[in-house]
């Protein structure tokens, strides 16, 4: 790991959380899918990025921020992750790729802390942008809308991901890491197989009421016996969607079904 | 001043000022996002410059602009037919128009970004992104470094391209029109078919992308018994998958926080894998 790589490293993760992406970190780089193989790159081993991408990525495949609010990190836990892998797999094989998944879930909720400063500290900024808004002074507002508070995140967010890569990618550290969790190999991995879980349950949760849940397993049915892919599965579910919403009564293909005549339940409470 | 005289001297907003604002949102809407105003000062910023157009004075802008300077919040896309539809209402206010009022403005703001999130974190979080994640995992799988690009550059349209197309609708539709769509059946039968769309793709993703598995097996006189492949996979493939995910479903459903439940799940997770309940399937010859 050079100096170089690590800075970028730390440089796409600000990128992912800066105003520089147009709002679409939040559907792109946060998405260790895409991370794992920037990394990947980065480190030159894009076979590994792959890999670890799509691991951290099945932990992560429910992930939601809304209102707000961040559950778990997944950019860290999606670059950091993957590095470690990379820094990892000479010399523990594939099994650099079930520790390092383990890791990356942890990193993602330390990551978490991150978002939450900076929603504290910016609170600081603010005041200025408003009292610049008041006063109709647009550099002034620029300056402390986007300048000042892009600034401080970019220094807090690679400055500490440059030094952690750095002093976990020395070799010493690397061989006291791979004796610590040479006996946990198996652990790790099942860890790794159970934590896709809860992000699909928060997002069925999200997504899911009362009357839609069955289809849910018609879903698991269609794919784990008939095999079908996940874009037949797509397509299948868009038709069955628009018949049920749009298509419903044949006679009456103009009018639009209003919810009161096919809904059945009132309320969304299970219990 | 007179009507007329107004008429005569009407401020208007050019394609350019609407989509100049429009990119000012997505760009800076949370580049300095807090705990206080959340995108308060995100839709102050985006309408900035255009309002500048519409009060060339300095102190008149900034009466102006103080209006918006109070708590925002809603999604990034969707939301956006919110501030398109200000963006007009500014425009008219300008004009002359005294019936829009900065609390007519701010209650259309704070009643609209409740549902809009709502509508837009389902619609692209729940359903978009998981679907075409899963594609990106497919492709990748087959293709290699083409699954993620392509992944990046269809979600990346989708959003860019509903953010744009509710900020201009809301310019042109005006408040009234969003009201209606919104209360209308119509929203909450597209909510309800990206329900059903995003639970069927769910069960999908379960079945592909989670594997749970027990390594537990008997060692008896006509042979090894194998838990997983001699038992449970007869009884229902991916069982224990489909068990634990519904088990995690009830907990969220319970309002258990996120964060207890992946404590549980690494603590879990470590204790079944070093006794050896979970793991892989033992293969013998």
């Amino acid at each position: 790991m050079t100096v170089f790589q690590a800075v970028l490293i730390g440089f796409v993760y600000y990128f992912a959380n800066s105003a520089w992406n147009a709002s679409l970190g939040l559907y792109t780089l946060y998405r260790p899918l895409l991370g794992g193989l920037i990394v990947g790159v980065i480190m030159g081993d894009i076979e590994t990025g792959l890999a670890m991408g799509l691991r951290i990525q099945f932990i992560f495949m429910g992930f939601m921020s809304t209102g707000g609010s961040m559950p778990s990190d997944s950019t860290l836990a999606g670059l950091l992750g993957t590095a470690l892998a990379i820094m990892l797999r000479p010399t523990l094989g594939d099994g650099a790729l079930d520790a390092a998944l383990s890791m990356a879930a942890a990193i993602g909720v330390l990551g978490t802390f991150v978002f939450i400063g900076r929603m504290t500290w910016n609170t600081i900024f603010i005041q200025k942008a408003v009292d610049a808004a008041h006063r109709g002074d647009l550099k002034a507002l620029f300056r402390w809308h986007v300048t000042i508070p892009q600034l401080v995140l970019a220094t807090v967010t690679i400055i500490p991901i440059t030094v952690f890569l750095l002093t976990v990618g020395n070799e010493n550290i690397l061989n006291q890491i791979n004796q610590a969790i040479q006996f946990a190999l198996i652990p790790l991995s099942v860890i790794g197989k159970l934590l896709p879980t809860l992000g699909l349950a928060i997002t069925l949760n999200a997504i899911g009421k009362r009357n839609t849940i069955p289809f849910f397993f018609i879903g698991f049915v269609l794919s784990q016996y008939l095999k079908l892919d996940i874009i037949a599965i797509t397509i299948l579910g868009v038709s069955v969607a628009f018949l049920v919403y749009f298509g419903f009564n044949p006679f009456n293909k103009m009018k639009m079904q209003t919810p009161e005549d096919i809904t059945v339940d009132q309320d969304d409470d299970w219990s | 001043m007179s009507n007329n005289d107004v008429q005569t001297n009407r401020v208007e907003l050019n394609l350019k000022d609407v989509r100049g604002a429009f990119w000012r949102w997505m760009f800076f809407c949370h580049s300095c996002y807090n705990y206080e105003l959340y995108q308060g000062m995100g839709i102050t910023h985006a309408l900035s410059k255009a309002m500048s157009k519409l009060y060339p004075n300095r102190a008149q802008l900034g009466k102006e602009l103080s209006k918006h300077t109070i708590f925002f919040n809603s999604a990034t896309h969707t939301g956006s037919i919110i501030h398109g539809a200000v963006l007009a209402m500014e425009e008219e206010r300008a004009n002359g128009a005294e019936e829009i009022t900065p609390e007519l403005i701010n209650s259309i703001k704070s009643g609209l970004m409740g549902p809009l999130a709502g509508l837009g974190d389902s619609l692209v979080q729940g359903v978009m992104v998981p679907i075409l994640l899963a594609l990106g995992i497919t492709l990748t799988e087959s293709l290699g470094v083409a699954g993620p690009l392509i992944y990046t550059a269809l979600i990346s349209i989708v959003v860019l391209g509903l953010a744009y197309v509710f900020w201009m609708q809301g310019y042109k539709l005006g408040t009234e029109a969003i009201g209606k769509i919104i209360n209308s059946g119509l929203m909450k039968n597209i909510l309800g078919a990206a329900g059903i769309l995003g639970c069927i793709v769910l069960g999908g993703l379960v079945s592909n992308y989670v594997s749970i598995t027990t390594s537990v097996y008997l060692p008896l006189s006509t042979g090894n018994f194998v838990l997983q492949t001699n038992f449970l996979d007869k009884l229902m493939p991916n069982l224990l998958s489909l068990a634990t995910t519904m088990g995690v479903y009830g907990l969220v459903r319970k309002g258990v926080k996120s964060n207890k439940i992946l404590l549980g799940l690494f603590i879990i997770g470590a204790i079944l894998g070093f006794l050896g309940i979970l793991g892989p399937v033992p293969v013998f010859e």
